[in-house]
């Protein structure tokens, strides 16, 4: 797909989607905070302010898809679109307000606190497992293991299906696609989507409903009154594997290189272990895991530089730029643990689909941050070549190779 | 609205369609034509209220000498059609944008429309152009009753072809059973409430069917403009501080140099909850349950307010 734009980046230059983005994103920060681009689809605009991207954001009438429809005009019927009409983060209101006002109770931080000992209790049980010494994945050994705890609890998914679950994950991203996808690509996602939907109908009919986990049973109890139909119970099944898999793993292990990566912040970790929680938050400002999200305007927004972006635009929020916006973020482009706005960051997006599960995340990075520093003294790469999936929007660690001590 | 492509066009005339609907005629104040546009498409009507608002066009597309919409009278709306209805008469002069569309008629073999209420409006021209294009299609237009649902003798001619639902006859819409009968290719045209809307979707996706829809809904932001000013004391600082209409209390208590976590800004997310130690909340988030709202023990200061004159929170 050839776009001609205004914009300094090109979205089909491999070495920007797989590299370091820093000096890409601060070019189109200075150079163009709100970047024109043409394409044949839509009047796209990429936002990369930070005051401009939250609010934005946090706007309870902009939309996620095109006013008037519930689906891209390229995601012909199946499975793939099926499961697209019921997904939380690409709905919008009013079908959006009623999925998630049946689960949102259920992830206020006070409530997923319980999370806490679980997600420990993971982090602990992967860390133990890495050898010391010696280079090993710390995607697939440890960011991927740690998620499964919550997720499994959650769901009631046996933990020996784990594997098989999370192996074609990766391919169900393309309904996150903001491009048309390929009759290669759409076959794929519907295949995935409908294994998704099977996996999740035989395990709802494994159990009589009140021996199902407790938010499980809030799904069936919601469909019973006629809140959700089926396909929008399997999915906010589902949702609670996908947004809590990857998004979690891809956390980590962003997490992960940056402290064997860095200098002096595994060690300011290791000293002072309170101030993880900060640090946290700083990690996923500076790294954050989802670079990209879409909105469609209904009324006109008035950008920072005066730009007006007119109502019906689709807008490319770059949280990730913004996230490195010096106006907002002093020095932006240096790890501070103790920096006292770190959490103003957008990783987790903001206003009505901000991140149903950030409070679950949030528990498990500080968990797996605490066991690193409470286990080694030392975090170097590994010397195999390591890269991340050529993805605008989601560019995830493929492997990250680590070498951990503890002497 | 667009201050280059905004017209400013006068009504030419007025006249009531049915119970609360009124039909306008909209033309230019000078000699341009007007775009010629396609069925679907709405212009968005700047009021003198500052009010903006969004109305299918229900005239004919290559008309370029005038607009035409219809507009029901909504008691429970924002008060963009009570100020329409009660002040805009022939010879007003409306702040109009150039025409938009977000619910294209597309090909297909065969159209069923379904048209709640004032949601006929759109479907109109889409049913000259599936005429036109020699398509067959079908309307099923549903309302209160039929003294409340316009347009009821342009669509007399078409016969059997349009199905009135008139719910004080008829009873309540029940889509499964209309859209079982529907042919796999037929594409579904839906316009009006968000509950017809969400029946019908729901219909087509078990059957599989193409839908495309317009929601006729209100804005889901509440009205701010009846806030009013309230004190909140910090039970940790001691502090008593006023949040003025426009201002959130967390706002306020960021800006007087109390560090609370926030993250949505939009009572979404939880992440700023806080304790209400006395007062009375006027919530405002997604997040809590209606028991919780009754309960009033915790807030999502982002977006919630104050019923009472002060709040005493936990921070």
């Amino acid at each position: 797909m050839t776009i001609k734009n205004d914009s300094p980046i090109d979205f089909a230059d491999s070495a920007f989607l797989v590299g370091d983005r820093t000096e890409a994103y601060a070019d189109l920060r200075r150079r163009s905070p709100v970047a024109r681009m043409y394409s044949a689809a839509d009047p796209l605009y990429l936002v990369s302010r930070h005051q401009d991207v939250r609010a934005l954001a946090r706007r309870p009438e902009a939309r996620v898809n095109p006013h008037g429809i519930t689906t891209p005009p390229w995601l012909d019927d199946g499975a793939g679109r099926r499961r697209f009409e019921a997904n939380l983060a690409q709905t919008d209101a009013p079908i959006h307000t009623r999925l998630r006002s049946v689960i949102a109770g259920q992830f206020l931080p006070r409530r997923v606190e319980q999370l806490r000992a679980i997600s420990a209790r993971s982090a602990a049980r992967a860390i133990a497992e890495v050898p010391r010494d010696s280079e090993f994945d710390v995607v697939e050994e440890i960011a991927l293991q740690v998620p499964r705890g919550v997720i499994c609890h959650l769901l009631g998914i046996p933990e020996a299906d784990w594997g098989a679950l999370t192996a074609v994950q990766h391919e169900f991203l393309l309904i996150f696609s903001p491009f048309p996808l390929s009759p290669e690509e759409k076959a794929a996602l519907d295949r995935v989507s409908q294994f998704y939907l099977d996996y999740f109908e035989d395990l709802l009919n494994a159990r009589p409903a009140d021996e199902h986990t407790p938010y499980v049973h809030s799904l069936l109890a919601a469909q019973q009154r006629g809140d959700l139909n089926r396909t929008e119970v399997l999915s906010l099944m589902h949702t609670v594997l996908d947004a809590g898999f990857e998004t979690t793993r891809t956390s980590i292990s962003n997490a992960v290189e940056l402290l064997a990566t860095v200098p002096g912040v595994f060690d300011e970790l290791r000293a002072n272990p309170d101030r993880i929680t900060n640090a946290v938050e700083e990690l996923l400002r500076f790294r954050p895991p989802i670079h990209v999200r879409e909105r469609y305007l209904t009324e006109d927004f008035d950008a920072t530089d005066g730009t007006t972006i007119p109502s019906g635009a689709h807008v490319f929020m770059m949280l990730a730029a913004a996230n490195r916006d010096e106006s907002t973020f002093h020095d932006p482009d240096t790890i501070a643990p103790e920096r006292p706005n770190a959490s103003e960051h957008l990783a987790f997006g903001g206003g009505l689909h901000h991140c149903l599960g950030a409070p679950v995340a949030r528990i498990q990075l500080q968990e797996t941050l605490k066991a690193l520093t409470e286990t080694f003294t030392r975090l170097e790469l590994g010397g195999a070549t390591y890269t991340r999936h050529p993805s605008l929007v989601f560019p995830s660690l493929v492997s990250l190779p680590l070498v951990a001590s503890s002497r | 609205m667009s201050p280059a492509t905004d017209r400013l066009l006068r009504v030419t005339s007025r006249h009531s369609l049915a119970d609360s609907v009124a039909h306008y005629r909209l033309e230019p104040a000078d000699d341009m034509p007007l775009p010629p546009w396609t069925p679907g498409a709405h212009v968005e009507i700047g009021l003198s209220s500052g009010a903006l608002r969004h109305y299918s066009l229900c005239g004919r597309p290559n008309d370029t000498r005038g607009f035409e919409i219809a507009v029901r009278r909504d008691p429970d709306g924002r008060g963009g059609s009570i100020e329409l209805h009660d002040t805009v008469g022939p010879g007003s002069l409306l702040r109009v944008s150039e025409p938009r569309n977000h619910f294209e008629l597309q090909p297909a073999s065969g159209y069923l429309f379904i048209a709640g209420g004032i949601g006929i409006t759109p479907i109109l021209p889409m049913i000259d152009a599936a005429e036109t294009a020699g398509t067959p299609w079908e309307l099923i237009y549903i309302g209160r009753s039929r003294s409340s649902m316009a347009f009821l003798d342009r669509l007399d001619r078409w016969g059997p072809r349009v199905t009135v639902w008139p719910k004080d006859e008829s009873g309540a819409f029940d889509a499964t059973t209309v859209l079982r009968a529907v042919r796999q290719r037929t594409s579904v045209y839906c316009c009006g409430s968000p509950s017809l809307l969400e029946m019908v979707r729901d219909v087509c996706v078990e059957r599989n069917l193409t839908l495309r829809s317009e929601q006729f809904e209100a804005s889901p932001a509440p009205d701010s403009s009846t806030d009013r000013e309230f004190e909140v004391e910090l039970t940790e600082s001691g502090k008593v501080l006023t949040v003025l209409p426009g201002a959130s209390i967390l706002d306020t208590i960021q800006d007087a140099g109390v560090e609370v976590p926030s993250s949505c800004g939009a009572g979404t997310c939880g992440t700023c909850e806080t304790v209400v130690r006395s007062g009375s909340p006027d919530h405002r988030d997604v997040v809590l349950t209606p028991e919780e709202h009754a309960e009033g023990r915790y807030m999502m200061i982002c977006v919630s307010r104050s019923k009472s004159p002060r709040l005493i929170l936990e921070r």
